[in-house]
């Protein structure tokens, strides 16, 4: 019962965007993938969601992907895209009724009629329902799609199976306050058993949330292992290049990071 | 001196009804009973009482011959006709506005009632000269078979013309349907040349619409294509509602998206080929009432889309008294009252979502 992605290449046309990506996470645990703009972070996560085409094996809960039916997926596990276009009129409550389409496997059909309510209460909605989707701040809608994907896996274990929370970029439309209640609803998930897999921007929240990082830099794996492993001094500034160092927080010991701004001066930003 | 507490965001929440799905239910109620009015004023308008009818339909002994031919053989089809063409064009209006994800779409104006409608031109000059064995297996169904592949064949087209990577572009879409339908009308145009007078006649039918040709025979080649895409079409609706949200995300809720791709094609093609092969073109239906149905119950296609068969049935009744009373004694072709209707709405609609088209 794990996520395990070996060899992922992805192709676009005649470019190679992955190149041979290895992957594995573990349920119960918060996995971070990182990297710069444009390197492959979303392309990866669409691979072994089964959004794109791709070379190499993805198996979840040791159900390989590409041979699994969409129905059977949709209950091992759900995935927030970076942005979701919405066509139609549609309210709040309605689209995160959209979570149940595959039905409920929450063991108890009847708790399907509140679940997303109580999905909206959980991301901090309550009181939304009757609000329509396309009048919503940018936040907002993020966070009705979070209470939709959660809806889909309420249970982060079912049946001994863990369920798996696939998340592009969950909190970059957020605010501070916001972040952190999304960051400690994948973060609670997988203390309860299931698996998050997010793609990160924010490394200081990577350092706060995650157990197991892959850095990503070109379509290729940089590095990947724990915190304290990937998140170093010259590997950060290697992949992302500039300079910064890892600093720790005084109150609880979490690592944070310190962006150098000489390395812009150097760039001839200011004189 | 206080400082007021700073307003939480929710009170400044505009509340509006969260559930609409009881809304729904309630729609239907009074759609299936308005339905069931228009067609009992519609059998017998200007021709017999209203106790007549209910008493021909039930085989009462004191109704007049009359009044039993008027309702039986020459009212009832051409009531029948009218509610399933209107439901049928109604909800392939919805089916195809989810597809394309978009309230633009509509059979008649992307060309594919064209496509459908040369289908059945090509059958009714040149199916004379198919083989016998070929003509005599599909008797009545020949028309409106052909209309079925005419309409397959343009939907098809226009989705591989239109969609890229799963999003529809509006701009393209309109424009292929344009291409299209001037497309088949031309093929029309040459068949029309090898026509006979006999099926000249058949033919005029086409460019204007029009249920006043309906009878018996008509009516069942069409009705059992119809009816089984209306019983098929609310399975689609959960597909549907998943495919709001693009195909990536309903994919990943479940939804083997291009199978229902597949069979939402064939319900539309089946649908809009069987309606036009009994009344011709008649546009706007499927585009006005789906979407007046979308304001008051919202866009959930449970309930959207057996309300849009309900109310497509109703709008093609209205639309039949109008043409037949408008220049009385003489018929107006049904196609030009809902065109005159539906034109101007279409275009509202249009100035609605014009952040829709502006790309
Ligand atoms: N559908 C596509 N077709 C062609 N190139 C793409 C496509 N999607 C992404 N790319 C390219 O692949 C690279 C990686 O993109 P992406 O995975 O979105 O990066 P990010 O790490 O910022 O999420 C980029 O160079 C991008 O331009
Ligand atoms: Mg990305």
């Amino acid at each position: 019962m794990a996520l395990i992605a070996q060899n992922i290449d992805v192709k676009f046309g005649a470019t190679q965007i992955l190149h041979g990506v290895e992957f594995n996470a573990e349920p119960g645990t918060f996995s971070a993938i990182i990297g710069p703009n444009g390197s492959g972070k979303t392309t990866f996560l669409r691979a072994i969601t089964g959004e794109v085409a791709f070379g190499g094996t993805v198996s979840i809960n040791g159900l390989d992907t590409q041979g699994t039916s969409a129905e059977i997926l949709a209950h091992e596990r759900a995935v927030l895209a970076q942005s979701t276009q919405l066509a139609f009129p549609f309210n709040v409550i309605e689209v995160v009724r959209l979570g149940l389409t595959a039905g409920v496997a929450t063991g108890n059909p009847a708790d399907a009629n509140g679940l997303p309510s109580k999905a909206l209460e959980r991301v901090g909605l309550g009181g939304f329902e009757g609000r329509f989707y396309a009048e919503l701040s940018g936040g907002e809608k993020q966070r009705v799609q979070l209470a939709r994907v959660l809806v889909q896996i309420w249970l982060p274990v079912l049946d001994g199976r863990p369920r798996w929370l696939f998340l592009d970029e969950p909190v970059s439309s957020l605010d501070i306050g916001h972040q952190l209640m999304v960051m400690q609803i994948a973060a609670d998930y997988a203390q309860a058993g299931g698996g998050v897999v997010a793609v990160m921007h924010d490394l200081n929240l990577t350092a706060m949330f995650a157990q197991n990082v892959l850095l990503l830099a070109n379509g290729r794996c940089l590095a990947s292992g724990t915190p304290a492993d990937v998140l170093t001094d010259a590997t950060l500034s290697a992949a992302y290049g500039c300079s910064l160092s890892i600093n720790t927080a005084p109150t609880n010991g979490t690592p944070w990071l310190l962006p150098h701004a000489a390395q812009l001066v150097g760039h001839g930003g200011v004189q | 001196m206080t400082f007021a507490p700073a307003l939480p965001t929710q009170s400044r929440t505009v509340r509006q009804p969260g559930d609409r799905r009881a809304l729904s239910h309630l729609l239907t109620l009074l759609l299936v009973a308005g339905l069931l009015l228009t067609i009992l004023l519609s059998l017998g308008w200007g021709a017999a009482s209203d106790a007549d009818v209910i008493g021909a339909l039930f085989g009462a002994e004191d109704v007049s011959v009359r009044d039993r031919t008027i309702v039986w053989d020459i009212r009832l089809p051409r009531v029948l006709t009218g509610v399933t063409v209107g439901a049928a064009l109604a909800v392939s209006g919805a089916i195809m506005q989810g597809l394309f994800r978009n309230p633009l779409a509509d059979p008649g104006l992307v060309g594919v009632s064209a496509g459908a409608g040369f289908g059945a031109v090509v059958a009714i000059v040149l199916g004379g000269s198919a083989p016998i064995w070929l003509q005599a297996a599909l008797g009545y169904y020949m028309v409106p078979l052909a209309a079925f592949f005419g309409g397959w064949t343009t939907t098809l087209l226009l989705y591989k013309v239109a969609t890229r990577n799963g999003r529809t572009s509006v701009a393209t879409m309109l424009l292929a349907g344009i291409a299209l339908a001037a497309l088949t009308g031309a093929l029309t145009g040459i068949l029309v040349y090898y026509a006979t007078d006999d099926e000249l006649r058949d033919l005029t039918f086409w460019g204007l619409g029009s249920v006043a040709g309906a009878n018996w025979q008509k009516f069942w080649a069409a009705a059992p294509l119809i009816i089984t895409c209306l019983v098929a079409a609310p399975l689609l609706a959960r597909s549907l509602n998943a495919l709001a949200l693009g195909e990536a995300a309903a994919g990943h809720m479940g939804i083997r998206v291009q199978l229902m791709k597949r069979i939402a094609i064939l319900t539309v093609a089946c649908s809009v080929g069987a309606a036009v092969a009994t009344t011709g073109g008649i546009g706007f239906v499927g585009i006005v009432v789906p979407h007046l149905l979308r304001l008051v119950q919202g866009p959930d296609h449970k309930g959207l889309l057996i309300n849009s068969a309900l109310l497509g049935g109703v709008m093609l009744l209205l639309a039949d008294a109008v043409s037949r009373t408008i220049i009385a004694p003489a018929e107006m072709p049904i196609g030009i009252i809902t065109a005159v209707i539906g034109g101007p709405f279409f275009l509202w609609i249009l100035l609605r979502n014009r952040s829709l088209v502006d790309f």
